[in-house]
């Protein structure tokens, strides 16, 4: 059954909300139980409230089996105290894209139901031989599938030197190095022990909440270099990224600086920022306090957890948007061109309007294919009895910011209340509208199609590395349509724990052509393409 | 001054206390009580004094001591309700609070601070009744206005909190803290003109430390660097981590490398002690 899930402006927003409801342009259906979508996020409830029970919900869509249709994988928590996957509850999930919005569970022919308890995915084709693999975090060890490419994947974890233990929430790939292979860089989040959890809330009420991050030491990141022969390096202390310790929750990969070579953003929970500025040597500096983005402007270092750097305002710089608890407000830094940052969370009104959400997954996508990006966030408190102590919601819908184009975000609301946690996004049908996966913790995954009204036209490109990671994971694409000049970035890594199509998508308003597309590819490669007509998916390989 | 008998003694403890000379009234309170030892109120003024002066356990002695001489005095349930509000023991402050107001209905310091408390407490729903309660029972405030005000801001009822914060600042026009509070939440629902204006105005009646940031950082996002470096300059910055980050960011701007970086040294002093705090 389908229902129509957008259904108007946040209420009470008065200083924002102008247009009447109905009008907003974006539109969202959930199509998940038509689709054959039944996963529930398992997080194995206990009443302890131990600190990973708050924290998994990771998503990844991407074409495992080459067929051009997006798929999804889900990871799934597990039982506890054990933190094993006793039972089909708990698996993760992969669902291959049959076409026109029906989806078959494939997860056992595929071998990818995980093990102990999963966070995020990141998917990339680390061996560079045309098949996405899959890398799941977890706690006390993480997951590296490789995709064989005939519908299986085979767990090389252990082979390929990444068994480490340790409490990972996600990770990235990204050719650090320019070296023609993904390396990885995961994200730890702080020292847990379930024989030790604290107890936190109201003891003689019997309120018990999940703890403040501050009750649990920090760790630092890892990074791992691709060795090309399937195996990795954690080079993490040499390149400078064992320095800093934190509590990571998000990653972003950008080149902030523009300067060709991949920077890493790590969003940390209520300790400063990171970001690992690539030093083209092999090493990184972290930079976030110099650049501005370590604390927001009132120096708070505030729950950070999903993060994105993109272009949002057009202006061939990352800016970088992060979402994070009820209370602190999504935060917006517009990127200087300067090689730094300045914070525009209250004038983009992205402050104003996020105040009474708890934003985890997001994305920053063109919608409504107006040639401006707008932001999705998929919300829910971290707390799941919010209500009992506070005027705050525990359960809480979706949200889309649209992008005025002038600096400024208008919300609506997306969906039903849930818990939400990750979202991946992807073009599932093909038909110019980026679609999104949300997952919720005890809910049913949300599978919502674009449905927008919009007459706008696009293009989405493909890229194949040939000197470059297959992926092209790092190329920077610049797309120049009526009169307007946009650019992203080739990228897998999204938001909190997912991994999104690295398919680029750029809506092209009321023009029908592509004037001009510019490809830098990581290899240094620069490629240009005129006259590109619209409304269709372009392949691009990497020219010799 | 020295007062001759009890009855003077009162008047004049009384009087220090409205003029916020605290411990002046406390001593002449403690006098009092000297002499005439069983007078609930007095203890229960007593326990007032202590607790604006910070000192909560003899707030809370004097308090349950004139509990047990008056278990109907309605003053000392209420401070007895303010009093769990400072330790944010929220459950047994509403309960105090609820018994002042099951002797009283209308008590007016028995609803504020119950507001007040569910507000801190983070119900704020249940605030803003206990303040439209206030508003009822016919007391005409601009703080109060302010608080209800915020507590709409919270709720996301930008309509509400606008009204509110308006009739606040038409019956309180030079209070600098409603000033500030609807400068702040102007600039934060970003209109940031309008609001800048309120807080500079607020900072010039009273040139707090919190006001002095909010303007700073409001003519920092306004790209007016010198005067926001100069305001902050001239406040201080001794300890204050979101001081110095702060001027790191106006000093990046203002390409003022050198002491861009000596606000990055404190300000990452700074951080480390506040990680290392005991949670």
């Amino acid at each position: 059954m389908t229902s129509l899930l957008l259904l108007g402006w946040l209420a009470g927003s008065s200083a924002h909300s102008a247009a009447p409801a109905g009008t907003f342009p974006i539109v969202f259906e959930d199509l998940a139980q038509q689709a054959g979508l039944s996963f529930v996020l398992n997080n194995g409830r206990t009443p302890e409230k131990h600190q990973v029970e708050t924290m998994p919900g990771g998503v990844a869509v991407f074409d495992y089996d080459n067929d051009g249709l997006p798929d999804i994988y889900l990871t799934n928590g597990a039982e506890q105290p054990s933190l094993t996957k006793t039972r089909a509850a708990f698996q993760n999930r992969l669902y291959r894209n049959l076409g026109n919005w029906r989806f078959e569970d494939v997860t056992e022919k595929a071998g990818v139901g995980g093990r102990g308890y999963n966070f995020g995915v990141a998917a990339g084709d680390f061996d560079n031989d045309g098949n996405e693999d899959l890398f799941v975090t977890g706690v006390n060890g993480n997951i590296l599938y490789r995709n064989r490419g005939d519908g299986r994947f085979e767990d090389v974890t252990k082979a390929a030197g990444l068994d480490g233990g340790g409490w990972s929430i996600t990770a990235a790939w990204l050719d650090y190095d320019r070296d023609g292979r993904l390396d990885l860089f995961v994200v730890d989040y702080v020292r847990w022990d379930p024989d030790h959890e604290p107890y936190c809330g109201d003891q003689p009420a019997g309120l018990r909440t999940f703890c403040h991050p501050r009750f649990y030491a920090p760790l630092a990141n890892h990074l791992y270099h691709n060795e090309g022969n399937g195996v990795f390096r954690d080079v993490s202390k040499q390149a400078g990224i064992a320095d800093a310790k934190g509590k990571g929750m998000g990653i972003a990969v950008g080149d902030f600086d523009g300067d060709g070579w991949p920077d890493i953003f790590v969003a940390n929970d209520t300790v400063p920022n990171f970001l690992f500025h690539n030093n083209r040597d092999g090493t990184f500096s972290e930079v976030a306090l110099q650049t501005g983005v370590a604390l927001n402007d009132d120096g708070t270092p505030v729950s950070s957890m999903g993060v994105e750097m993109r272009d949002v305002e057009n202006t061939g710089h990352e800016d970088l948007v992060i979402t994070d608890l009820a209370g602190e407000r999504f935060s917006y830094f517009h990127n200087d061109g300067h090689g730094s940052f300045v914070e525009r969370t209250y004038q983009s009104r992205l402050g104003g309007l996020s105040y009474r959400l708890s934003g985890w997954g997001l994305g920053v996508v063109d919608f409504d294919n107006d040639g401006w990006k707008d932001i999705f966030t998929a919300n829910g408190d971290v707390q799941f009895n919010t209500e009992s102590y506070s005027s705050g919601d525990s359960r809480q819908r979706s949200a889309v910011f649209r992008n005025d184009g002038h600096g400024g975000f208008d919300l609506a609301l997306v969906g039903e209340a849930a818990l939400h946690r990750g979202v991946a996004f992807g073009d599932f049908d093909g038909d110019g509208r980026v679609d999104a996966v949300v997952s919720a913790l005890g809910g049913r995954v949300e599978l919502l199609k674009n449905s927008s009204p919009s007459k706008n036209h696009w293009v989405s490109l493909r890229l194949f590395g040939t000197k470059s990671n297959r992926d092209a994971i790092g190329a920077r694409v610049t797309v120049e349509a009526g009169g307007m000049r946009q650019t992203d970035h080739v990228t897998t890594s999204s938001g909190y724990a997912a991994s999104s199509d690295r398919v680029v998508h750029f809506g092209i308003g009321t023009a029908r052509v592509v004037d001009r597309l510019v490809i830098e590819w990581p290899s240094g490669i620069r490629q240009t393409v005129s006259n590109l007509a619209c409304d269709r998916r372009y392949d691009i390989r990497e020219p010799n | 001054m020295v007062a001759s008998g009890p009855g003077d003694l009162l008047d004049s403890a009384s009087a220090a206390y409205r003029s916020n000379r605290l411990a002046e009234a406390k001593m002449l309170y403690q006098q009092y009580l000297d002499r005439v030892a069983d007078r609930a109120d007095v203890h229960a003024s007593l326990a007032a004094c202590d607790l604006s002066l910070g000192d909560l356990q003899a707030a809370l002695e004097q308090t349950q001591l004139a509990l047990r001489m008056d278990a109907r005095l309605v003053k000392a349930h209420v401070l007895l309700g303010r009093i769990y509000t400072n330790t944010q023991q929220w459950r047994l402050a509403q309960e105090s609070f609820d018994r002042a107001l099951a002797l009283n209905s209308s008590d007016r310091d028995g609803l504020y601070f119950s507001g007040l408390a569910f507000h801190e407490e983070g119900q704020l729903q249940k605030a803003v009744e206990r303040f439209l309660k206030v508003l009822a029972a016919g007391s005409v405030e601009g703080r109060l206005y302010n608080h209800l005000a915020n507590a709409y801001a919270l709720l996301g009822r930008s309509q509400d909190a606008d009204a509110a914060f308006q009739r606040a600042i038409q019956l309180a026009p030079d209070d600098p803290e409603i000033l500030l509070a609807y400068g702040q939440y102007l600039i934060e629902m970003g209109r940031g003109n309008d609001g800048s204006k309120l807080v500079r105005r607020s900072f010039s009646l009273r040139p707090s430390p919190e006001s002095r940031f909010v303007l700073a950082r409001t003519l920092y996002q306004q790209a007016q660097y010198a005067e926001a470096a100069a305001l902050l300059e001239a406040g201080g910055t001794e300890s204050d981590c979101r001081v110095s980050n702060l001027l790191v960011k106006i000093y990046r701007e203002q390409g003022l490398r050198q002491k861009a970086q000596a606000q990055i040294e404190k300000l990452t002093a700074c951080l480390v002690v506040g990680s290392n705090a005991t949670p």
